[in-house]
């Protein structure tokens, strides 16, 4: 028999320490950096390669050559020299390629010439699966875009950019003056809809923005909406430019973002998957990363200062931001990086032993492919399934893209123009509010009533009260939370004040009518039978509640007037007074309600558990202090509770326990919405009801399927550390008060 | 007359005691006693306790000693279902008086159980309880009281080191004599003991014998025993029950001496069922 237990026990252990260690598998990716492989080396032909891309299935390379080329490279063995075709007519006999930026986003290259000509060049892979194989045949094509020519004096033009907003198009570049100056001209391309489509892009209006200038600019990037232009001067300084469908340009915004460096001289400037953030380099490897935000008290998005990384060894020889995330490679001499803007965590870097000519990240972020300076192309296969989580997403204050501000925040569906946010802590807050409000409600009121029923009411009393609370103690939750979320919260969101008052009138009416009873004169007294008490007081303080909750509605009318809009007249609201007057958020499913639906469940638990550890008192004890001339009342609160404090404490351990890990009622009941505060008037999202809304968006062993896992965990550990605690000074306690043998 | 009985009580507690003139202290008439509401356990008791004297309750188990013993403060009152009849005074005035608080009552009657049951708290504060709970709390007061409870039951000596440290560290017999002092604390006037050395070694039981010699100078006591030679040794007084029924009731000397009743004298000469 003992065996038995023994095995039972020992394997419910081990049954916990499985699932523990199960969980800390599920979550351990999360915090492993890239893993780069050995790279397979090609011989690409030496053609003067100015830059290259690749194809989202790895099979073919694209390479703009100085002369103004395009060629295709299919990948196809290790180590050979790879053939090279081409696919495009080159360029026109007249276009004198002068300067050219490879937009690696979106596999674009914008040129330009000699004369102010600009071209746009998008390079297509259609995928051919016809083959039967696994790998695809990989066709290419080229999309070329009009020519757009900027200015009349035909200068040279160079750093052109091209944007194709949803609503405009922006092709924009640097030109040179007649005076030796360096100006901005840009043109808006117009598409007109007709009847099969869309029909030929135009040019439409141009603007040169030399007046607007403050200096001699350098680069120029267009925002990925192409209505707005970024313009940076070779001291460093950076202006932002809005410009519209007339081609009307307004200065926005000037900022200077190595203003921490002195004498720091701008370099580059590129954007993040997103256009969202642009990334600045000095001369010197130093770089820092902007984003646009909206900022309130201006009421329009500008560039806040966002993110700093560690200095490159050297001044930065190439970047390429990803496609899949926000992460992206810089190179400097041999060395490389891959750095991820959200965190700013260094997901991978090496010194190779190559000298890096240019280093892109492939499409499905499966490999880093460097260019070196001798025309061998070297392809790291890479292992980086998580990269956006870490201790930083987790746990760290960020500042995300498009707000000011470094928040914690939760918002599982990111994408390019939407970052993901993992934070664990408001999911951590929510929690501790939803389990602080559910003990706020809970605790008193299953105390007091386990003190009552175990120590003053009668014996045959208790013989139904005891199992009608068991009975609650196994309502399934998820009809607590349907009741709550469905029924009681319209109720008590619209009436506030009656419901704190009819709270208040119970307290009240008890203690009056307890007051009156000690007057009453004894005769009437002593003729209600010890134990019985409860029922002449229970009419009073229930007329009292009912009163209260009347005449909650009386002191809504009275004390929280507030003009309502649509109905065009003052109305007592203490809802829109929470909003209007206190300026707290105020959600139908809230805290309160919550913390009532929730008190359902937790009550029955923390009554049984201390009521059979009070009932357990040895009654020895108890008729020892009656025996001394002691009341009940005396006996309970000297005696009984101090005696049976261990088990009492374990059962608002065990109470806790099922606050924090309650699911059902936590979802149904509230918004779930993400709060880090502890309004009563708003609700929250808690780890486990944020598991449980999230599992079915979780695809397996993705980033977010093991960020629930981590969830998990977190709820694990908050409550074996709190069951630990709670172990030790119930030991404690219970030495203390141990009963004689 | 309810009035008298309460201004007495209060008046008691705190002043020295003059002796009583009136030798039935405790007067149990007709008493009938029942639990469960029709379970009779006690049938027409009618005995008279004096003051200042060791009453001993003897007779074979189950037959109802302790019962009437705990109606003496009325301890059975927490029990459900219980009735009784006939009537129980004390100094003439009935403790089942509508109108008598329990609390009041019991603060003027001690009680020893037959198992020690200190509370799981400090010596000291073992003690001064019964002062604690009648709001009596200065220091001066309650340093004094243990000293003298303690003296009063023995114990002194053995404890006056320790009395910040638990009741459970004490051993068997000095628990029970705790429980003694604790029960004589607020000077009562009656002290009720259910078997007080039944779970105690001989020497310890001698320790409370004499104890119970010395205490009967001050109070009046009732003592519930099943040794004989114990009852013999303490008690002034004997009463005998039988199946709920007082059998014989007199002088302890003629109780075991020469017994009026053939079923007396069976059962204090030990040949009983
Ligand atoms: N709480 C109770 N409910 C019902 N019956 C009880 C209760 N307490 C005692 N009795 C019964 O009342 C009778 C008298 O019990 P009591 O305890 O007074 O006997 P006693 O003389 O003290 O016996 P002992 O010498 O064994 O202590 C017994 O038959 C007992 O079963
Ligand atoms: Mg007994």
């Amino acid at each position: 028999m003992t065996g038995l237990i023994m095995v039972g026990g020992v394997s419910i252990i081990v049954a916990v320490f499985f699932i523990f260690v199960f969980i800390a598998f599920k979550i351990m990716p999360l915090f492993r950096a890239a893993e780069v492989s050995e790279a397979q080396t090609f011989v690409v032909p030496d053609k003067g390669i100015l830059s290259f891309g690749v194809d989202e299935s790895r099979q073919m390379l694209y390479v703009l050559t100085e002369a103004g080329d395009l060629y295709f490279l299919p990948l196809a063995e290790e180590g050979g020299e790879v053939p090279a075709f081409t696919v495009d007519a080159g360029l026109a006999g007249d276009f004198e390629l002068h300067s050219f930026y490879h937009d690696l986003q979106r596999d674009r290259f914008v040129l330009t010439s000699n004369d102010g000509r600009v071209q746009v060049k998008e390079i297509r892979f259609t995928q051919d699966f016809s083959g039967g194989t696994a790998n695809p045949v990989v066709r290419p094509s080229i999309n070329l875009l009009p020519e757009v020519r900027l200015g009349t004096e035909n200068r040279p033009a160079f750093g052109a950019v091209y944007s194709a907003g949803d609503r405009q198009r922006l092709v924009a570049a640097l030109q040179e003056t007649g005076d030796g100056r360096t100006t901005v001209r840009a043109a808006i391309l117009t598409q007109r809809r007709t009847p099969f489509g869309p029909g030929p892009l135009q040019i439409g209006a141009q603007a040169d923005l030399l007046d607007l200038l403050s200096g001699e600019p350098k680069q120029i990037l267009a925002l990925g909406t192409g209505d707005g232009l970024v313009v940076a001067y070779t001291d460093g300084r950076i202006e932002f430019f809005s410009i519209n469908a007339q081609a009307e340009t307004r200065r926005v915004q000037g900022f200077d973002p190595f203003a921490e460096r002195t004498g720091a001289s701008f370099s580059r400037m590129e954007f993040i998957l997103g256009d969202q953030t642009i990334v600045f380099f000095d001369e010197t490897g130093y770089h820092v990363a902007w984003n646009l935000a909206f900022i309130p008290e201006e009421a329009r998005r500008l560039f806040i200062p966002s993110k700093t990384f560690d200095d490159l060894p050297g001044p930065l020889e190439s970047f390429a931001p990803s496609r899949r995330n926000k992460t992206f490679l810089v190179t400097s001499g041999n060395f490389a990086r891959l750095s991820l803007l959200t965190t700013m965590a260094t997901r991978w870097q090496a010194n190779l032993d190559f000298d890096i000519h240019q280093a892109i990240i492939a499409p499905r972020y499966d490999a880093l492919i460097f260019l070196d300076t001798r025309s061998r192309l070297h392809i790291k296969e890479m292992v980086d399934d998580h990269p956006i989580a870490g201790f930083t997403a987790f746990f760290a204050r960020i500042q995300y893209e498009g707000r000011p501000g470094r928040i914690w925040d939760w918002q599982s569906d990111g994408g390019a123009d939407f970052e993901r946010k993992l934070s664990m802590v408001p999911l951590m807050i929510g929690t501790l509010k939803g389990t602080v409000y559910a003990m706020f409600i809970a605790v008193p009121i299953a105390l007091l009533s386990a003190v009552y029923v175990s120590q003053f009411l009668r014996p045959s009393l208790k013989r139904v009260v005891k199992p009608t609370m068991e009975i609650m103690a196994s309502l399934p939750s998820v009809i607590l939370g349907f009741f709550a979320g469905m029924w009681l919260s319209p109720i008590i969101s619209n009436a506030v004040p009656s419901v704190m008052l009819a709270v208040i009138g119970i307290f009240v009416g008890a203690l009056i009518t307890g007051l009156v009873w000690t007057r009453l004169p004894k005769h009437i007294r002593l003729r209600v039978p010890t134990g019985w008490e409860f029922f002449f007081v229970l009419g009073p303080a229930l007329f009292v509640a009912f009163l209260g909750w009347q005449f909650g509605q009386v002191v809504e009318n009275w004390l929280f007037v507030q003009y309502d809009e649509s109905l065009g007249r003052d109305v007592g609201s203490f809802r829109m007074w929470v909003v209007q007057v206190l300026g707290w958020d105020f959600e139908t499913r809230n805290a309160l309600v919550v913390g009532f639906a929730m008190g359902f469940a937790v009550i029955p638990i923390i009554f049984t558990i201390s009521e059979d550890s009070m009932s357990n008192v040895p009654n020895a004890f108890r008729s020892g202090s009656l025996a001394l001339g002691a009341s009940r009342w005396q006996t309970a609160m000297r005696i009984v509770i101090p005696t049976a404090a261990a088990g009492i404490f374990s059962a608002l351990m065990i109470g806790f326990g099922r606050a924090i890990g309650e699911t059902m009622i936590m979802v149904m009941a509230t918004g779930n919405a993400v709060v880090q505060d502890f309004n009563p008037f708003t609700g929250m999202r808690t780890l486990s009801a944020n598991i449980a809304v999230e599992i079915s968006e979780a695809e397996q062993n993705g980033t977010l399927y093991r960020t629930l896992f981590l969830c998990a965990f977190i709820l694990f550990v908050f409550t074996f550390t709190l069951n630990t605690f709670a172990e030790l000074l119930r030991q404690w306690l219970r030495k203390r008060y141990r009963a004689v043998e | 007359m309810s009035h008298s009985f309460q201004t007495k009580v209060q008046a008691r507690s705190a002043a020295e005691k003059e002796p009583s003139t009136q030798p039935d202290f405790i007067q149990v008439r007709d008493f009938n006693f029942y639990y469960d509401g029709h379970k009779q356990v006690l049938f027409d008791l009618n005995l008279d306790i004096p003051k200042q004297k060791v009453t001993a309750f003897i007779g074979p188990s189950g037959c109802g000693k302790s019962t009437l013993l705990r109606n003496i403060n009325r301890m059975n009152d927490l029990i459900d279902g219980i009735r009784h009849e006939g009537d129980i005074t004390i100094d003439g005035h009935s403790i089942f008086d509508p109108l008598l608080e329990v609390i009041s009552l019991r603060k003027r009657i001690g009680m020893v159980f037959q198992k020690s049951n200190p509370f799981p708290k400090s010596i000291y504060e073992n003690i001064v309880y019964s002062l604690r709970v009648a709001g009596r709390n200065r220091k001066a007061e309650l340093d004094e009281v243990v000293e003298r409870s303690l003296r009063g039951a023995a114990l002194w000596e053995e404890v006056k080191d320790r009395l910040q440290e638990s009741a459970f560290g004490l051993s068997g017999g000095q628990m029970q004599r705790l429980c003694i002092a604790r029960a004589i604390a607020n000077r009562p006037e009656i002290l009720l003991m259910d078997e007080p050395c039944s779970a105690l070694d001989p020497i310890a039981t001698g320790k409370v014998e004499n104890l119970i010699h010395e205490l009967k100078k001050e109070f009046t006591i009732v003592i519930v025993t099943h040794n004989m030679q114990q009852a013999a040794r303490v008690s002034d007084r004997t009463a005998f029950f039988y199946l709920g029924k007082l059998i014989e009731y007199d002088e302890t000397e003629k109780i075991f001496m020469n017994p009026g009743n053939p079923q007396t004298e069976a059962y204090v000469s030990g040949r009983f069922g």
